[in-house]
């Protein structure tokens, strides 16, 4: 093999043109004209909800149910909008530092010219706790059955002896003290990483590379432990009696693929402004293949849940997904189903060639289906077990993503702004510099 | 054009040539065996012999010499099955997806962790074999095929039936792999063997390769090919497998983490096996430049990421239990740590979980003897973790009167030793016979056919504005 010349780089920087910055507040803007406009389009309607019930209760019909009738209102699917919006931007921002982190560990070279990008995801970091802990104070009683008063008191006529079986991890110390210490300290590890990430920028040498693998490793441990955590109190506990062994597994699938999603996006973005030259189509080629194989490990996962449940047929767990396929007369189906193409059958096929994952036009149209995909995917995580029959797809559920995709941007590029494009001291970064995928 | 980081560390050491790869891989195998391999050899064929004999038992006089009853009705044998399965698992990952993760220190341990798949994968096939009883017909039922008794097939329901078609396929696929993977190797020692029957016997298995451009062509898209097809594979086998336990409504065996807990198990385990015969392995045929302990090392932190995937979805399956709040659930797991078999409970989560742990320290990483000590106290804690989840969940069922314990026979003991000794038998022939690396394709990451070479270091320049 011949001899090959290190590139000589420069230091590069982005700054955001007027244009994007633009756009982006009009995203913005647009998304929360929408949401509010959707939220009183939800109050009307939770209105006629009402007034619906109040005359049957009248008519006699609906007498025994309607004493203690704890139907969803229109306030618990605001919240779940929020719920559904903050973790999964929160998800896929953490996915940022678990890249990075899984990059060190693995001593991959290929991605380092990259790195900016996965790192600015994590500067988004803390307000996706901040709207975390909005959803936790404030949804609490709309969102999460077994929050309700006097579930877990044996005397009172809303007791529930399921759930008060699972008091010791239902309670106000894991719900409002580890939930948010864990999500604090996957920001205060992207602190770290990216302290050291500027400090090699700065000084240079291997030292700072060293420290970053050094804790990449334990990153990882806690994050698995920490992720599984707030996956389980934070959505599956909706469906309060609900429980799966893989559904902590079920939500990182979700971050992993719609988190590499939005980096490939913004890679191509930030390429086609002119930046990171180097970056070619050989990068692009592989966040294509890491796109198309985690669709495939989502399935894998979506159906070693899916098949489990409906081949042993219990009813305490084919409840969930009679919820979401039959439930009120089949009210999720169409978006059930749907969830499998956006989510596998369209990358699956779409990412097949080796020309679709070097096509920058085709990547934009896959990512976005991934990400829409993934959307829906949580929609259907919350929704059926916090809103139920008062759920639907509305101006609400336009808005707010649009808001939280516009939010999310700007704060990921306000942070790649804050530090030059690639990391110029990385030991690994002419590796990426010269990285090629072979025929 | 691929650049390499000087900070990276070399793949192979000790200054070696093209020529030195070729003759340092085919000294074992053209030489006269060490005393050391007689001795290794004998003693695996006295446990071969063993097998015959305990199968051989099983098959005259019946599944009563085996310690399974009514209520534990899977136990050694089911055991022996699935942590054999799950050994071989680590050839096709280092085979197949670390080829696609472009690993490149693969390259000089690929070929004997395959070995090691196609063996492992012969051992366990013996016990669902036997387990059927009437061995003489049994597989001729398990195969969707024609037959007299009319509109009698196989249940297309279970996931026993996918089994068979899952380690069936895998076999197939992995023997073809490391056959094809062996074709330039093999020719290569054809041209040099010296006595006429090992010139007819490499000759013939080396199917006239003549390493023309076209042979190499054919070589790669076939080798691509088959990549592609064991990398959904090697997760669906032990999928699969894991099914075969959690389509039940068996507490402790029905649980949906299964699927990724095994597969993550099963490399665990392979990488187990693999450290145990590699960190021998090297000694012996003096392999240390090619298998570095740069190779140990990644190997280590393999099981260390494994070992803590399998000590999650533990934690996963016992938290999950207490919060369903379904007392069958929960009784399966305190009947687990604190049951009667609470020792192989706690030899499990300290084989498993706990010691490979120790593995966060890298001087321990790179400890050959530390190393061996440890690989086999992860197989043997990934035996335990298949007779905990068979034996214990099954041990007590629903129904106290029926409540047994499990231990077994002396024929079962003999023969699970006996399929130790098919195993190595078996890889002691392959180390006697065939190229333990893959020479051709360690000649292509000799660090001199790189651009790794100090002179050639230049760190790059740094202009801030």
């Amino acid at each position: 093999m011949a001899h090959v010349e290190t590139e000589h780089l420069t230091e590069e920087r982005y700054s955001m043109t007027s244009k994007t910055r633009n756009i982006l507040f009009a995203v913005i803007g647009i998304g929360l004209i929408l949401t509010i406009i959707g939220i009183f389009q939800v109050k009307g309607a939770g209105a006629e909800h009402a007034a619906e019930h109040a005359a049957l209760v009248s008519n006699g019909h609906e007498a025994g149910l309607t004493a203690e009738h704890h139907g969803p209102s229109w306030t618990a699917r605001v919240w779940a909008n929020l719920l559904l919006n903050s973790w999964y931007t929160l998800i896929i921002a953490v996915c940022g530092v678990f890249f990075i982190a899984v990059n060190y560990a693995a001593n991959a070279g290929w991605a380092s010219g990259l790195k900016r990008i996965p790192e600015s995801f994590g500067a988004y970091l803390p307000i996706g706790l901040l709207f975390i802990l909005i959803v936790i104070i404030g949804g609490k009683q709309d969102l999460y059955h077994w929050a309700h008063d006097g579930i877990m008191d044996p005397d009172s006529p809303n007791f529930d002896a399921v759930l008060k079986t699972k008091e010791w991890f239902l309670n106000p110390v894991f719900y409002y003290v580890v939930i948010p210490g864990i999500l604090l300290a996957f920001f205060l590890f992207h602190r770290m990483f990216r302290k050291f990430s500027l400090n090699e920028d700065r000084i240079g040498g291997v030292k700072f590379f060293n420290k970053s693998v050094a804790w990449s490793g334990p990153f990882i441990f806690i994050f698995a432990f920490g992720f599984s955590l707030c996956a389980w109190m934070l959505i599956m506990s909706i469906d309060s009696h609900w429980f799966s062994t893989i559904y902590s597994i079920y939500n990182f699938a979700i971050s992993f693929v719609a988190g590499l999603a939005a980096m490939t996006m913004f890679a191509l973005f930030l390429k086609g402004q002119g930046y990171l030259s180097f970056i070619n189509k050989e990068h692009i080629h592989d966040l294509g293949k890491f796109m198309f194989a985690f669709s495939i490990f989502w399935t894998y996962i979506w159906i070693s849940q899916y098949l489990l449940i409906w081949y042993a047929n219990l009813p305490e767990e084919t409840e969930y997904f009679y919820k979401r396929l039959d439930g009120n007369g089949g009210q999720f189906q169409f978006q059930f189903w749907l969830n499998l193409f956006l989510c596998f059958g369209f990358p699956f096929l779409g990412l097949m060639t080796r020309n679709a994952k070097r096509n920058t036009t085709w990547l934009y149209i896959v990512g976005t289906i991934i990400l829409v995909g993934h959307w829906n995917d949580v929609y259907l995580m919350i929704m059926p077990g916090a809103v139920g029959e008062m759920a639907g797809l509305g101006l609400l559920e336009l808005g707010m993503p649009v808001f939280f995709a516009g939010l999310f941007i700007y704060v990921v590029l306000q942070a790649f702004e804050k530090a030059p494009t690639f990391p110029l001291q990385h030991p690994y970064l002419q590796e990426s510099v010269h990285h090629d995928v072979g025929p | 054009m691929s650049y390499e980081s000087p900070i990276r560390e070399l793949l192979v050491t000790g200054g070696k040539t093209a020529g030195d790869v070729t003759a340092d891989i085919c000294r074992p195998l053209e030489g006269k065996p060490t005393k050391l391999w007689w001795l290794g050899f004998t003693i695996s064929v006295i446990c071969l012999g063993i097998l015959v004999y305990t199968l051989a038992l099983t098959s005259f006089i019946g599944l009563g010499m085996w310690g399974i009853n009514k209520t534990v009705g899977w136990a050694w044998d089911i055991t022996n099955f699935v942590w054999w399965v799950g050994i071989g698992h680590a050839g096709t990952l280092i085979s197949a997806i670390l080829l696609l993760f472009r690993q490149k220190w693969r390259m000089s341990i690929n070929r004997s962790a395959e070995a090691m798949t196609i063996f492992a994968v012969m051992c366990a096939a013996i016990f669902p074999l036997f387990h059927m009883g009437r061995v003489w017909i049994g597989p001729v039922w398990a195969l969707p095929l024609p037959n007299a008794f009319g509109s009698l097939w196989v249940n297309f329901n279970s996931p026993l039936l996918w089994d068979v078609f899952a380690i069936s396929t895998y076999f197939s696929v992995s023997l073809l792999f490391w056959y094809l993977g062996m074709i330039p190797d093999i020719a290569t020692i054809r041209d040099r063997a010296s006595t006429p029957i090992r010139k007819f016997m490499y000759r013939f298995f080396s199917m006239g390769w003549n390493g023309s451009a076209r042979n190499w062509a054919r070589y790669e898209v076939v080798s691509l090919i088959l990549a592609g097809v064991s990398t959904p594979l090697v997760l669906s086998v032990h999928t699969i497998v894991s099914m075969d336990f959690a389509t039940s409504v068996i507490p402790g065996w029905h649980t949906t983490i299964f699927p990724p807990y095994f597969v993550a198990g099963a490399i665990f385990s392979g990488f187990g096996m693999v450290l145990t015969l590699l960190v021998i392995a090297r000694k012996v045929l003096k392999l240390e430049a090619y298998i570095t302990i740069g190779h140990l090392d990644a190997m280590c932190r393999v099981l260390l990421l494994t070992g803590s995937m399998v000590g999650l979805a533990y934690i996963t399956e016992f938290f999950i239990a207490w919060y369903s709040g379904v007392e069958y659930e929960r009784y399966a797991f305190l009947n687990r740590m604190a049951g009667p078999y609470w020792w192989a409970y706690w030899s499990m989560m300290t084989c498993n979980v706990i010691s490979p742990q120790l593995f966060w320290v890298k001087k321990w990483r790179r400890n050959p003897n530390f190393i061996f000590f440890m690989s086999i106290v992860v197989n043997i804690g990934m035996w335990f973790e298949r007779f905990v989840i068979i034996v214990t969940s099954l041990h007590r069922d629903y129904l106290p009167s029926s409540w047994v314990m499990y231990s077994p026979t002396p024929t079962e003991i003999g023969i699970f030793i006996g399929t130790l000794g098919l195993f190595f038998t078996c890889f002691f022939l392959f180390a006697r016979f065939l190229p333990v690396i893959n020479m051709s394709e360690v000649k292509s990451i000799l660090p001199h056919s790189h651009n790794n070479e100090a002179e050639s270091v230049h760190q790059p320049e740094v202009v801030t504005h």
